[in-house]
């Protein structure tokens, strides 16, 4: 059996060898008798070595030839001798290039790296072998072993091998001696670039091959060219914009943000990767109370930078609900929210983001037009994951041309940026820096952070708006309330996500019952009949949203309370659970709860109920969280009951089609 | 039909001839040359004991993840120089890896045609996924959420998945040589794939389709990035350049080489306004450009084996490259 290499170490699926061609040009240009580098012959002990050249002279030519300084010369004069085009006399084993009178030679073109056969295992062990012969003992350690490990798997060739090794050492021996002696040298340098001994680093290491061959022709078949006309038909027909106009976009944004780039500006206090010195991170806390000064200036470049920003969101919340327009962002959110979150709750969450914006009398009506209010309905009959896109995307465009404008003008806005921090820059003495150095300290754990945060959240749901930025961009919907805190979000008894919707108790959306696999267990859930509560995060949305729309209607304050919320038997661990099937949840103190942490029993949700009490202001107005209004409705006034009319999907029933909603 | 093709690509090139009414060099004259930048190795993380092959930042600024061949993960926080997380990967031919948006994951993935998944939130870090269907090895991975990654294959196709089942919601297949490397755009609608048929590709996520092919490269595309605005890319190749195109305007609108340059470019990363590219080569040394200009502002040395990963953490407070020689720097 012959062992073939299958592998092609030429250049057909390593084309990074590409720039090997350039070297070689480069390497020709050198030889060159009239304008290349000098050389001279050489006397090497006994032997003259004729066209021998110095690295001096070598990285004087390089710089001259490319008009660079002699580092970035001798850098490029190394990279030569690595790829082994041109080797050092002595001390051949290092292929670096030493800018003094050491003694480089070039290598003859059948050694250069890019040629077409690939550098086999065979050949090195004839190579091998050979010098074997010539001195017994001669191999340097590595090369014994190397020698030792192909005899072992070259076994059945190895007669093979020693043949051609004594064939070629014959044949030097009749060669001239300094003719000999300069094989020997090239061949030596070879071997050093392609077997490089151990530790050094090989300029022929180049990692993995690829998988398909670049220089495979295609089959040009007639499909092949259909699919290229299909592609350029499509390519001339999209909208090309003019380069003046777009090329000046990419140098308005770079100069735009110059000021804010760390590379170009120093940035205040201090850069913390040069004065270790973390006052900036810390003054850039994602919902830190008051911003700098540089952050509030992004906030006016684009309408996506103040959005992405927390505290610019939560800054704009604040207009908005001075405004009485907050929907619109609530409604973004909710989309966001829906795009990035979990898939069991999908279905449960668009529902949700129809009856709360979309719906007819809805309580937080978003002003969409008749054409993209159809799209989207006839949508979530089938809801997906961007089933809401082109409602968001139009609500986004009417906040970014319409409220964004007004916000940049307004008192809030106007008084964010009086507060924002300059912080005065730095001035650290050696000995402080030396100091900061010293009490580095690693930051804390992002997820600990959030934790924090979403603890101090808790506390001050009842006074101020929540932040449920934490909901949106990044995570899967985390319960951001510390409510959760002690229950486990593992596994849960019954499937996530088959929750029946509170305003559906008489008539559950077909969604609901589609998915629903024991809709009548799950909707047993409560001794008042009452429907149970979708998920945590929509009811701190709806304390976001009730803290918006607050007066003129008259306000009432209630409790809500998580024991009555679980004693309704809404199964929270599995709502947790399909909320946040990647966040563990902290328990107590901070610390994670580990993924697969068994149910907890039952009794635990209700010791919990007594743990936390959030005091939510909700206009009786707003029925989208009937939990709380099926709480109070005996306490709300009647006239609030007006609006606690049903809100059906319109595609629940045929019969109902026209005038539900 | 030959005929056909090749009269509609006679079209696009002259309807683009048409549309380039000026180049970067005329449109960025008013602007001021950047100035040459000299950054500094702030730290040196060591731990690693093979090649490293790929590094992401976090978005919290401050840990970042690491892939090397000697079959682990190391999660860093950089800036006091600790590991804080270790993971040991089931095979250690791994060629990138990712982190997540919300910190909660980190993915790996490489020549066992795989992407792992892991939860970095469980006290002993546990696989979340196995994604298992790629045919060839993993060349890149982003997470777009908790819910969702990207990865571009050496099998020339690009998945996305949804991790929570563990299957590939969409393909993108256009590539007829391997994918490099990928790169999410800002608003996370599209994403960037450049490949060993010196392509880079536009994708739109949604519908799956490529929509824009950019052609220019002689080599293969092994690095490609987003600049901030979204509206063009960069791309890093072994033909030792790298360009920028623009989206709107399909086409390329400048090149950043140089004629002393040798070495094939292996990894790219932007500065936060876009202004300055840091590549890194395979002369290990990761070389700093004037985007707008075109020309070589800096240089980082400093490493002893080729430069294999680069990267700008969300702030664009430093720079980190991650080396052959098993370590990582970051440079300010």
């Amino acid at each position: 059996m012959t062992i073939r290499n299958v592998r092609d170490h030429g250049q057909r699926y390593r084309p990074r060898m590409a720039c090997l061609k350039k070297v070689e040009n480069v390497v020709l240009e050198m030889q060159d008798p009239k304008t290349g580098v000098k050389s001279q012959t050489q006397r090497l002990v006994i032997t003259t070595i004729p066209h021998a050249i110095t690295g001096e002279d070598i990285v004087a030519w390089i710089a001259n030839r490319f008009k660079i300084d002699a580092m970035e010369a001798r850098a490029m004069g190394t990279m030569m001798v690595a790829f082994g085009y041109i080797y050092p006399l002595q001390d051949h084993k290092r292929l670096i290039l030493k800018p003094d009178t050491s003694l480089y030679r070039f290598q003859t073109p059948y050694f250069w790296p890019a040629q077409q056969w690939p550098v086999e295992d065979t050949d090195y062990a004839i190579y091998l072998a050979k010098r074997n012969i010539r001195k017994k003992g001669m191999l340097e350690l590595y090369e014994q072993e190397q020698y030792n490990n192909l005899y072992k798997w070259m076994n059945h060739k190895w007669d093979f091998i020693v043949m051609q090794a004594k064939e070629q050492y014959r044949a030097g021996k009749e060669r001239k001696k300094p003719d000999r002696v300069v094989f020997d040298c090239q061949e030596r340098a070879y071997w050093v670039v392609h077997r490089p001994p151990p530790g050094t680093v090989s300029a022929m290491d180049y990692g993995h091959d690829r998988m398909v061959d670049p220089n495979l022709k295609e089959n040009k078949t007639p499909d092949y060219y259909r699919r290229i006309i299909m592609f350029t038909q499509q390519c001339i027909m999209r909208p090309r914009v003019k380069s003046s106009v777009s090329i000046g976009a990419l140098v308005k944004c770079t100069t735009t943000y110059k000021e804010h780039d760390p590379f170009l500006n120093a940035c205040l206090p201090s850069n913390p990767w040069l004065t270790d010195d973390v006052t900036y991170w810390n003054l850039n806390m994602p919902n830190v109370e008051t911003p700098t000064k540089m952050r509030v200036e992004r906030w006016t470049f684009s309408f996506g930078e103040l959005l992405m920003d927390p505290r610019g969101r939560a800054d704009f919340r604040l207009f908005l609900k001075k405004e009485f327009s907050g929907e619109n962002l609530a409604f973004w959110e909710g989309c966001e929210d829906l795009k990035w979150g979990a898939a069991e709750t999908m279905k449960e969450k668009a529902q949700q983001i129809y009856k709360t914006f979309l719906a007819r009398g809805a309580p937080r009506w978003i002003n969409i037009d008749g054409k993209t209010m159809d799209i989207t309905v006839k949508g979530l009959a089938h809801p997906h994951r961007y089933v809401l896109d082109a409602a968001q995307t139009h609500i986004y465009m009417l906040m970014k041309k319409d409220s964004y404008g007004r916000y940049l003008k307004s008192p809030v806005f106007k008084e964010t940026q009086r507060k924002a921090i300059a912080p005065e820059p730095h001035r650290f003495s050696d000995a402080q820096l030396e100091q900061n150095a010293k009490r580095r300290r690693p930051s804390l754990s992002p997820i600990i952070l959030r934790q924090q945060e979403e603890e101090q959240k808790a506390k001050l749901a009842a006074s101020g708006p929540v932040d449920i930025t934490q909901l949106c961009r990044f995570t899967a919907p985390v319960p951001h309330l510390a409510v959760y805190t002690g229950i486990c979000e593992a596994q849960s008894t019954a499937s996530p996500g088959l929750m029946t919707l509170p305003n559906s108790a008489a008539c559950p959306s077909p969604i609901s019952v589609a998915i629903d696999s024991t809709p009548a267990s799950e909707r047993r859930f409560d001794g008042n009949g009452g429907p149970s509560s979708s998920h945590f995060p929509s009811i701190a949305e709806a304390s976001v949203s009730e803290e918006e729309n607050q007066p003129p209607a008259p306000k009432s304050r209630m409790a809500l309370s998580l024991s009555r919320l679980l004693r309704r038997g809404c199964n929270a661990p599995s709502v947790f659970a399909s909320l946040s099937p990647k966040c563990g949840v902290a328990s107590g103190g901070g610390k994670v709860q580990p993924l697969g942490v068994e149910p907890l029993a039952q009794p635990q949700p209700r010791r919990i109920a007594n743990f936390f009490q959030i005091k939510v202001d909700i206009p009786p107005e707003c029925r989208i969280y009937p939990i709380d209004s099926e709480d109070e409705e005996d306490d709300s006034p009647d006239t609030a009951r007006g609006g606690v009319k049903e809100i059906i999907c319109p595609w629940e029933t045929v019969t109902k089609q026209d005038g539900a909603g | 039909m030959k005929k056909e093709a090749e009269a509609l690509k006679t079209q696009i090139e002259a309807a683009r001839k048409a549309a380039c009414d000026t180049d970067m060099a005329s449109a960025a004259s008013g602007v001021a040359p950047a100035p040459r930048v000299q950054l500094k190795t702030r730290r040196t993380l060591k731990g690693h004991l093979a090649k490293i092959y790929a590094m992401h930042w976090s978005t919290d600024n401050k840990l970042m993840v690491s892939a090397s061949q000697d079959g682990k993960l190391l999660i860093w926080d950089s800036h006091s120089g600790n590991k804080v997380n270790a993971v040991p990967l089931k095979s250690s031919w791994v060629m990138t890896c990712a982190y997540a948006p919300s910190g909660n994951l980190v993915a790996s993935g490489g020549l066992d045609n795989m992407c792992t998944v892991y939860n970095l939130k469980t006290p002993v870090i546990k696989t979340v996924k196995e994604l298992d269907a790629h045919t060839g090895y993993l060349s890149c991975a982003r997470f777009l959420s908790d819910t969702e990654i990207l990865t571009s294959s050496g099998d020339t196709t690009c998945a996305l998945w949804d991790l929570e089942t563990g299957k590939q919601k969409t393909v993108f297949l256009n590539h007829v040589g391997d994918c490099m490397c990928l790169a999410l755009s800002p608003d996370m609608n599209s994403f960037v794939s450049g490949a060993c048929d010196s392509l880079a590709k536009l994708w739109d996520i949604r519908d799956g389709q490529c929509k824009q092919t950019f052609q220019g490269h002689t080599s293969d595309i092994n690095a490609i990035s987003f600049y901030p605005s979204g509206n063009a890319i960069i791309t890093g190749s072994d033909d030792c350049t790298c360009k920028m195109y623009d989206l709107r305007a399909d086409q390329e609108v400048i090149g950043y080489q140089d004629a002393a340059l040798n070495s094939g470019v292996t990894s790219l990363a932007l500065s936060v306004s876009g202004r300055l590219v840091f590549a890194g080569y395979d002369d290990f040394n990761c070389n700093i450009w004037d985007s707008l200009k075109g020309e070589k502002v800096g240089v980082l040395s400093g490493h002893d084996n080729r430069v294999s990963c680069t990267g700008v953490p969300v702030d664009g407070m430093c720079v980190c490259t991650g080396s052959w020689d098993s370590f990582l720097k970051i440079w300010n």
